[in-house]
């Protein structure tokens, strides 16, 4: 069973075969968690 | 066998099955699921400014790839593993500003909270089975994506 739940801006995506589920925030990459300018802010 | 042993023998019996039933019953209970979180970043460059990021191992990368996502090379952030009681919860810090919430709830079957600078971002309840992934992932800057990779170990 999968549900989701409070990810209204969200894409789902299964891959069944190799068990694999994507899900994908579709924010501007500003309001994501990681949203410095520079990427190696990920850290 | 007068009909006293035999019955005194079947209910040896039941008792000997309902022992083993709720002995095995308490191992299933007790069983620990282990995971791993990744903080992954996506990208077409074809190395991470920071030499610290190594690419992702293969398996991982031939999962992204099978993935609809446009981006051709994968580096590892960060990586925590996770052990969940039954019933259990486990805050995981990935980075300064990403954190994933998980809870165990029975089975394979599990709660994950993104959390975005200390703000839930996504929750989802999910059954994760052994060698599956769960990837939760959107936009960063300079078309690249963060991507968080979940993966059942055991």
């Amino acid at each position: 069973m999968e549900t989701a739940l409070t990810d209204t801006g969200a894409f789902t995506y299964r891959d069944y075969s190799a068990g694999t589920t994507l899900v994908w925030l579709s924010y501007p990459a500003e309001n994501e968690p990681d949203d410095d300018e520079d990427a190696v802010t990920l850290q | 066998m007068t009909p006293r042993i035999r019955s005194t023998a079947l209910l040896l019996g039941w008792a000997l099955a309902a022992a083993i039933y709720s002995g095995s019953g308490l191992r299933l209970q007790a069983a620990t699921l282990k995971l791993q979180a990744q903080l992954v970043w996506g990208t077409n460059d074809e190395r991470s400014p920071d030499p610290k990021h190594k690419p992702v191992e293969a398996v991982v990368k031939e999962k992204l790839k099978e993935l609809p996502l446009k981006w051709s090379n994968y580096f590892e952030i960060n990586r925590k593993n996770v052990e969940l009681s039954p019933s259990g919860t486990s805050k995981v810090e990935l980075s300064e500003k990403c954190q994933l919430e998980v809870t165990s709830l029975g089975g394979s079957k599990l709660e994950v909270i993104l959390l975005g600078k200390g703000k839930e971002t996504l929750k989802r309840t999910q059954a994760l089975p052994k060698g599956e992934m769960l990837v939760l992932g959107g936009n960063a800057p300079n078309a690249t994506a963060w991507l968080v990779v979940l993966k059942r170990i055991e």
